[in-house]
């Protein structure tokens, strides 16, 4: 038991750093998603209304919306490139338990996209007029949020890894899954607009955070072993 | 248990619903419809192309070519 | 080897899409007749006999093809989701070609269940579309059916294929109660159903005898469908096998 902790425990962490340093590395856009989130919500304004009322009644629903999109855009790259030079192979052959590479290229996606656009998240509510007792609640909803989006389009990722870059496949699979998690982000923040009390819907997306830490990488693995003809 | 409506037109019409039945029913039926005949459609479809490409029938249709 | 018992015997018959196919063959003379006059005694009697909603006037007359479809699109993706479990588990052929014949049969009773249901609420409540929990989740649950069959189409190897929709299905059913209770929670103001198993019904009982009938219509219409389906998916599947090839050299096809 000791064994195996002993020896799964440090193949995460180094895949984990594995992962964020060749997206760092690589020129083909790690940051990406972060620039499309803010272009994205800078057209809002200029396309709905420059009143600020108006934004900060927005500001959750939008926010929240280019997470989702930004992280959309970006899951298909989670695995396609391990694929693409064959080392993916190497990780399905070798006799470790595929969910720990997996898992550790999920907290990489989530490291390179959702906790930036989490950081992020605070110039643009500025920008929307969010209230300030919403910053709280904002954060920690996008924090949640976004590492469920990276656990869930991990799983769709893997079954449509062997397409190549299909990315219209990737949104219609994975759109539907997002759905609920949408919607306990942006009560959230809604909520914390309106003054309500709002650790309910929190709660409830760090219930789903906890099932799907468990399921997903062990359904990704799955999926990926299918996929790749195992 | 009667009919519902005096005449033809009244049972077209339904009191001014008749436009909303007619379309949801009219649609649903044709898809209905066609979910039952395309496959089967194919299927003959299928069929056939199978019996013009299988060497026996292309060895009949020579022997008549050749008659 | 452990010789197979009786009682087993049947599931692993079921699993050979030959047997399958042949003995299908011979419910479809029944099945097609059967089907089609159940729908149309249920829509005669749905349409013209039964007697007008107090409320709802004669457009609540929909509800004969709107319940019926949306209760069938719901148990289909069941179906979808069981197939491709059990073709996961005990590796069956069969149920895969049966998981994917379903997909396309939900994804067209989904979309009547709200195309009429658009229909539907424009003389009742004055509009085609409201976000509410079951409306979207009608929609959502197109989404997934739409998603099994492009992922089926996508991934080229079929066994490839199969496994995958399947996965892909399991999550899915997972998600289904999920997005199902989150949509709710945001947002209701449907009115409530009116159709329940536990608690008395709100309809009359002269409503409820052509809906039962159009329910019933719509199984047998549903398991036509899916045997239609997964026919001509076995056929192209096993087009060089010998039977196949038989089949092919007798005269009379179909």
């Amino acid at each position: 038991m000791s064994n195996i902790a002993r020896s799964t425990h440090p193949g995460l962490m180094a895949y984990v750093r594995r992962d964020v340093s060749l997206s760092i590395r690589s020129n083909s856009g790690a940051y990406a998603p972060l620039l499309f989130f803010c272009m994205v919500c800078t057209l809002v304004p200029i396309s709905i209304s420059p009143n600020p009322q108006k934004l900060a009644e927005l500001a959750p629903g939008i926010i929240w919306i280019m997470a989702l999109l930004a992280s959309l855009l970006s899951i298909e790259r989670i695995f396609v490139f391990d694929y693409e030079d064959g080392s993916l192979e190497q990780m399905l052959i070798a006799p470790n338990m595929m969910a720990f590479p997996v898992l550790g290229k999920i907290i990489a996606h989530w490291l390179v996209t959702g906790l930036p656009l989490t950081f992020l998240s605070p110039a643009i509510g500025l920008m929307f007029a969010l209230p300030n007792n919403a910053y709280g609640p904002m954060i920690l909803s996008l924090a949640a949020g976004t590492a469920y989006l990276s656990l869930v389009g991990a799983v769709i990722a893997s079954l449509t890894v062997s397409l190549g870059r299909g990315g219209f496949l990737i949104s219609l699979l994975a759109v539907p899954l997002y759905m609920p998690i949408l919607v306990f982000g942006t009560s959230t923040v809604t909520y914390a607009v309106a003054k309500m009390p709002w650790s309910a819907p929190l709660a409830t997306m760090g219930a789903m955070l906890a099932i799907a830490l468990v399921l997903c990488p062990l359904l990704a693995s799955w999926a990926l072993r299918v996929t790749n003809g195992g | 248990m009667n009919l519902q409506f005096e005449s033809l037109f009244d049972a077209l019409w339904m009191d001014g619903h008749g436009p909303y039945v007619w379309l949801a029913v009219g649609i649903s039926v044709v898809i209905l419809i066609s979910m039952v005949f395309i496959p089967i459609w194919s299927h003959k479809q299928f069929l056939i192309n199978l019996k013009m490409n299988s060497p026996d029938f292309n060895k009949k249709s020579r022997q008549e070519e050749t008659e | 080897m452990r010789k197979l018992g009786r009682k087993w015997r049947w599931f692993h018959r079921m699993g050979s899409p030959r047997w399958f196919y042949e003995i299908t063959g011979g419910w479809l003379p029944w099945l097609i007749p059967l089907a089609f006059s159940l729908l149309a005694i249920g829509l005669f009697w749905g349409l013209f006999l039964a007697p007008p909603d107090a409320r709802q006037g004669q457009s609540y007359r929909i509800i004969f093809v709107h319940v019926p479809a949306s209760f069938l699109a719901l148990v289909g993706y069941y179906v979808l989701a069981i197939a491709g479990a059990v073709g996961l588990i005990w590796r069956i052929k069969m149920s895969f070609i049966l998981m994917k014949a379903a997909a396309p049969i939900g994804a067209a009773l989904t979309f009547i269940a709200l195309f009429t249901g658009a229909i539907w609420g424009k003389p009742t409540w004055g509009t085609y579309w409201v976000w509410d929990a079951r409306i979207t989740s009608m929609l959502i649950l197109l989404f997934l059916y739409l998603g099994v069959m492009a992922l089926q189409r996508a991934l080229v190897s079929t066994d490839t294929a199969f496994k995958a929709s399947a996965i892909l299905a399991l999550v899915g059913t997972v998600n289904i109660p999920i997005i199902y209770k989150s949509v709710d929670w945001w947002y209701t103001l449907h009115q409530p159903a009116t159709l329940k198993l536990t608690s008395s019904s709100t309809m009359h009982i002269e409503m409820l005898q052509p809906l039962f009938f159009m329910i019933c219509g719509f199984y047998l219409f549903y398991m036509l469908v899916l045997i239609l389906f997964a026919r001509l998916e076995i056929l192209q599947r096993e087009k060089s096998s010998r039977w196949v090839r038989s089949l092919v050299s007798e005269d009379c096809v179909i």
